[in-house]
C-alpha cells in the first residue's frame, strides 16, 4: 500500500526545483534565440541606409491646414515646401517659387518653377502618378489657408484681401488671390506690405496638390496620404513611427538626400530616448533641457563619453521666452520697470538652460533680420535701477498672480523670477494651470503676470510688432492689452517704409514699445541635437528645418 | 417545458443585456458631463492662441458648442449610435477609426499580458507545495506586489533597451510587433501575477488541508495527479474571479506602461487628447473604454456556469 506524502517532503521539493529550472532553461533558450541575430549597429561598418530620429510626440496629421506644432515641422518639412523659404543667414529665398515683383508692395506677382514635380501618389490617379506644380495648386493651397478649416489663417487673414471674409464663411474664393497664367500667382493685400514675402517664408504655409481637398481624400489626407515636393516622400505612417523615403525626382539636384529613408520613431520618455540613441536604435535626437545634467558637462559641453559616440549640432530658432504683463491689472510703468531691471536673465539661463540660451531685452529674437541688440545683455540687470523704479511705483507689497503652465520650463522660470522679485521685496505668487487653460485665460485678460514663450513663425520685426502690439489685435495676439496711439501710427508707417528701411524703423519702434514694458523678454533658448557619429552634415535652419537631405553617412 | 426553457433563457439574455446597456448608459452621461462642464474652452485650444474671438465663436456655432447642454448630448448619443464618435477638434481626423486602432493595441497588450499571468499563476500553482521555491516564489511575488509600475517600467524599458532588439514597433501585426509587446506586458503583469500567486498558493494550501485530499490521499492518490484533477478544478472559480477582478487594472496599468514603452495604444492616444483637450477624441476613448472593459468583465461573468454547472444564476 503507498503512502501518502507530505506536501513539504524533500522528494515534492526536488521536483519543484527541477521545474524551477525547467523553465529557467526555456527562457534562456528564447532568449538565446532572439539576441544571437541582435545587431550592433555602433560598431557596424556598413554604410547605413536608414537615419532614424528620435522624437518625444507623434507628429500632427500631416495636413498643412492644421499643423500647430512647430515640433512637427521636423517631419512636415522634409514632405511639404513653401514657395518661399529662409537660408541659413535668415533672408527670403526662393522655393517653389522663381521670381516674384511688385511695384506697390501691395500687389505681388509670384512666378513659379516649371520643374517642380508633385510626390507620385494615388491622388494622380495611380501610385507611380505625378505631375508639377502649378498656378492652380499655389491658389488653392492659399485659399484652404484662407479658410475656417485652417490653423495658419491669422497669417493671411489681415494681410491678402478678401481671406478674413472666406475665413468667416461670407465668400467662396479668396478675392486677393489669382492665377494669373499656367505659372503665375497674384496676391492683392488690403494694404502695402513691404514684409509680405517674410509672411509666407513660415513652415506651416505649403503648397500641396489641389486633388487633396477632394472629399475622396478627405479621411486620409495627412494620415496615411501626404503629398508634397520635398526631398523625401511619405512611405508610411503609424503611431509610432513615420518613415519617408528619398525623393528621387526632387526638383533641387544640389539636395537631393544622400541617406535613402528617413524614419522618426516616438520614443515618449527621454531617458529612454537617450538609451535608444546610445544603444544605436536611434540616430537623431533633439535633447530636451530635463537631460542637460545627464548628458552635458557644468560648462556646457558634452560629456567625453559621449563625445565620443555624438556629434551635437548647436542650433536656435525664432523662439521668445517671456514674462507678460496684463497692463490693465498692473498698470504701473514703474512697478513693471522695477521687475525688468530686478530679473537677472543670466541667472536663470545658468541656472535651467546650462547657458543654452541667449539673453533678449526685445521681442525679435537674436538671428532674425532685423534683431538690434539694444542693451548689452550683461547691464540688463540692475539691481539699483529696479529698487529706484519701485520707489516711485505706487506698489505696496501686495500679491501679484502670475500663471506658469507645463511646458518650455515655464514654472521654473516662475519660481526663479519669484525669488528674485522677493529680493526686491515685490510679491509673486504662483498659479500653476495648464497650457491651454493658461491661453484662455491671457485671452479673457485674466491674467496679471504670464510666464510664456512664442516660437515665431514670421520671419521678419514688422509682422511681428503689428501682430503683438497693435492696439487692434487686442485681445489676441496682443495679450498684453498694449494700447498707445503712438506706437499704432509708427507699426501704421512700417507698411509704407522704404525698401530696407522697415527693419531699423521696426528696431526704433520697438525700443519706443520696450520702455513701457508690456513683457520682460528673457531669453531665446539654443537647443541641441545630438547625432551619430555615423553621420555628418546635419544642419538646422532658424525655421527649425532640420536639413537632412545634406546628411551623409560618414564612412 | 423546452418553451419554459426557451423563454428563461431569453429572460436571462435580455437581463444581461439590460445590465450591460444601463452600466454602458452611465459611463456615456458620466463621461459626457465630466467633459462638457470642465472649465475649459475647446473651440480656443483648437483654434489657437492666434484666433480672433470671431473665428472661435464661428467655431463653436460650427460644432454645436453653443447650443444647450443636453442638446449637444442628444446629438452626441444619436451619434454614438450610429457608431460615429465625430471629428478630432485638433486635426479633423475621424475619431472611431483612431479610437479603433489604439484600442486593438491596447488589447494585444493586454492579451499578452494575460498569457503571462496566467504561465505564472500555474507556475506558482504547481510550486506551491515545495518548501523553498514556493517561499522564493512568495518573495518575488511580493516584489511583484510592491513595485510600483512607473518605477518597473522605467527599470525594465532601460534594460529593454540595452539588451532587447525589439523595441521597434512596425504596426504590422507581424512577429517583431509581438515581441514588442513582451517587455511592456511583463511589467503589466507584475502586479497581477504577483496578487493571482499569492491567491492561488493560499488555495492551495486551503485545499491540502481540506478533507477531499485527505479523502485522496487516503485512497492512495499522488500529489501530481491529485493537484490537476481535484484542485485546480476546485480552484478554477476563485481564480477566475481574481483575474476577472485584475483586468480593468490591466486597461488603466496599461495607460502608464504604453507611456513608458511608447506603445501606440489608447494610453497614449487619451493623453494627447487631453493635453490638447481635444473633447470628442477623449469622449470616444473613455467611452469606448469602458464600455469594452465593462463587456469584457460581463463575459467572465458568463464563464462561471460554464466552469460549474452548480452555479447557475439564471431565474428558474
Amino acid at each position: 500500500m503507498r503512502q501518502p506524502r507530505s506536501d513539504n517532503t524533500p522528494h515534492n521539493g526536488g521536483r519543484a526545483l527541477w521545474w524551477l529550472l525547467a523553465v529557467a532553461a526555456v527562457v534562456g533558450l528564447v532568449a538565446y534565440l532572439v539576441l544571437r541575430d541582435r545587431p550592433v549597429p555602433v560598431a557596424s561598418t556598413v554604410a547605413p541606409a536608414e537615419l532614424v530620429v528620435g522624437i518625444d510626440t507623434e507628429p500632427e496629421r500631416l495636413d498643412p491646414l492644421t499643423i500647430k506644432s512647430p515640433r512637427t515641422f521636423i517631419v512636415s518639412w522634409q514632405i511639404y515646401e513653401g514657395l518661399f523659404g529662409l537660408d541659413d543667414r535668415g533672408q527670403i529665398t526662393p522655393v517653389i517659387a522663381e521670381s516674384w515683383a511688385t511695384d506697390d508692395n501691395q500687389t505681388w506677382r509670384v512666378v513659379l518653377r516649371k520643374d517642380v514635380p508633385f510626390h507620385p501618389s494615388v491622388l494622380f490617379g495611380s501610385p507611380t502618378a505625378t505631375r508639377a506644380v502649378d498656378s492652380a495648386d499655389v491658389v488653392a493651397s492659399y485659399t484652404a489657408f484662407c479658410s475656417a478649416a485652417s490653423y495658419s489663417a491669422f497669417l493671411l487673414a489681415d494681410s491678402i484681401r478678401g481671406c478674413a471674409e472666406h475665413n468667416q464663411g461670407k465668400a467662396a474664393g479668396v478675392e486677393g488671390i489669382a492665377a494669373i497664367d499656367g505659372h503665375t500667382v497674384e496676391f492683392r493685400l488690403l494694404k502695402p506690405e513691404p514684409f509680405f514675402l517674410n509672411r509666407l517664408t513660415a513652415a506651416l504655409l505649403a503648397v500641396f496638390p489641389r486633388e487633396a481637398l477632394e472629399t475622396s481624400h478627405r479621411d486620409s489626407w495627412g494620415l496615411t496620404l501626404a503629398v508634397g515636393t520635398g526631398p523625401y516622400r511619405l512611405v508610411k505612417r503609424s503611431e509610432s513611427e513615420v518613415v519617408l523615403e528619398a525623393n528621387d525626382n526632387y526638383w533641387d539636384v544640389t539636395r537631393r538626400p544622400q541617406v535613402r529613408k528617413l524614419a522618426f520613431r516616438v520614443i515618449k520618455s527621454d531617458p529612454i530616448r537617450l538609451a535608444e540613441l546610445q544603444k544605436g536604435g536611434i540616430d537623431v535626437m533633439v535633447l530636451p533641457p530635463s537631460l542637460y545634467p545627464s548628458v552635458l558637462e557644468s560648462a556646457g559641453r558634452l560629456r567625453s563619453e559621449l563625445a565620443n559616440q555624438f556629434t551635437s549640432v548647436n542650433f536656435s530658432t525664432f523662439n521668445t521666452h517671456m514674462i507678460g504683463f496684463n497692463l490693465t491689472h498692473v498698470p504701473d510703468v514703474h512697478l513693471r520697470r522695477a521687475m525688468n531691471f530686478g530679473v537677472n536673465r543670466q541667472d536663470i539661463v545658468q541656472k535651467l538652460l546650462y547657458g543654452y540660451a541667449d539673453i533678449t531685452s526685445g521681442t525679435v529674437p537674436p538671428g532674425m533680420n532685423g534683431f538690434v541688440p539694444k542693451t548689452d545683455p550683461a547691464t540688463l540687470y540692475n539691481p539699483e535701477a529696479a529698487r529706484q523704479e519701485l520707489a516711485q511705483s505706487s506698489y505696496k507689497g501686495e500679491p501679484l498672480e502670475m500663471l506658469v503652465h507645463e511646458l518650455a520650463n515655464s514654472e521654473q522660470v516662475g519660481q526663479l523670477f519669484q525669488s528674485q522679485m522677493k529680493e526686491l521685496g515685490i510679491n509673486i505668487q504662483l498659479t500653476k494651470v495648464d497650457f491651454n487653460s493658461a491661453i484662455g485665460r491671457m485671452v479673457k485678460g485674466d491674467a496679471p503676470l504670464f510666464s510664456m514663450f512664442f516660437d515665431y513663425v514670421l520671419s521678419s520685426p514688422e509682422p511681428i510688432l503689428l501682430n503683438l502690439f497693435a492696439s487692434s489685435k487686442r485681445p489676441v495676439p496682443n495679450f498684453f492689452q498694449f494700447s498707445d496711439p503712438a506706437v499704432d501710427a509708427g507699426l501704421e508707417a512700417l507698411r509704407l517704409a522704404p525698401a530696407g528701411r522697415g527693419v531699423a524703423q521696426s528696431a526704433e519702434l520697438e525700443q519706443q514699445i520696450m520702455e513701457q514694458v508690456p513683457a520682460i523678454f528673457l531669453y531665446r533658448q539654443r537647443e541641441l541635437a545630438l547625432v551619430s557619429k555615423r553621420f555628418t552634415g546635419l544642419t538646422v535652419n532658424p525655421h527649425g528645418y532640420f536639413e537632412f537631405w545634406a546628411v551623409v553617412p560618414a564612412n | 417545458m423546452a418553451k419554459e426553457r426557451a423563454i428563461a433563457a431569453l429572460r436571462f439574455i435580455v437581463g444581461r443585456a439590460a445590465y450591460v446597456l444601463t452600466l454602458w448608459v452611465g459611463v456615456i452621461v458620466l463621461a459626457f458631463a465630466l467633459f462638457h462642464l470642465a472649465p475649459t474652452d475647446p473651440a480656443r485650444v483648437a483654434l489657437g492662441a492666434h484666433a480672433t474671438e470671431e473665428q472661435v465663436a464661428n467655431f463653436r456655432t460650427q460644432h454645436g458648442l453653443d447650443q444647450p447642454v443636453p442638446q449637444q448630448f442628444l446629438r452626441y448619443v444619436s451619434g454614438l449610435a450610429r457608431l460615429d464618435l465625430g471629428q478630432s477638434y485638433v486635426d479633423r481626423r475621424p475619431v472611431a477609426p483612431e479610437v479603433a486602432s489604439r484600442l486593438g493595441v491596447t488589447l494585444q497588450l493586454a492579451a499578452t499580458a494575460s498569457v503571462l499571468i496566467l504561465l505564472w499563476t500555474a507556475l506558482s500553482f504547481q510550486l506551491a507545495s515545495s518548501r523553498v521555491a514556493g517561499r522564493a516564489l512568495r518573495s518575488v511575488e511580493f516584489l511583484f506586489l510592491s513595485l510600483p509600475t512607473l518605477f518597473s517600467g522605467v527599470i525594465i524599458a532601460l534594460a529593454t533597451v540595452q539588451f532587447y532588439p525589439f523595441t521597434r514597433f512596425a504596426a504590422t501585426g507581424g512577429a517583431s510587433d509581438l515581441l514588442f509587446f513582451l517587455p511592456p506586458a511583463v511589467v503589466l503583469a507584475l502586479y497581477p501575477a504577483g496578487a493571482l500567486g499569492r491567491i492561488v498558493q493560499q488555495q492551495h494550501a486551503v485545499l491540502m488541508r481540506s478533507d477531499m485530499v485527505r479523502a485522496a490521499r487516503a485512497r492512495g492518490l499522488a500529489d501530481s495527479g491529485l493537484r490537476w484533477r481535484y484542485l485546480v478544478r476546485n480552484s478554477a472559480i476563485p481564480m477566475t474571479a481574481a483575474f476577472a477582478n485584475q483586468l480593468p487594472l490591466l486597461i488603466t496599468s496599461s495607460f502608464i506602461v504604453e507611456i513608458i514603452f511608447s506603445v501606440p495604444g489608447i494610453g497614449v492616444g487619451l493623453l494627447n487628447a487631453v493635453m490638447q483637450r481635444d473633447l470628442p477624441m477623449v469622449e470616444g476613448i473613455v467611452v469606448t473604454t469602458s464600455m469594452v472593459t465593462i463587456l469584457i468583465t460581463r463575459l467572465f461573468d458568463m464563464l462561471y456556469p460554464l466552469i460549474d454547472p452548480r452555479i447557475d444564476d439564471r431565474p428558474s
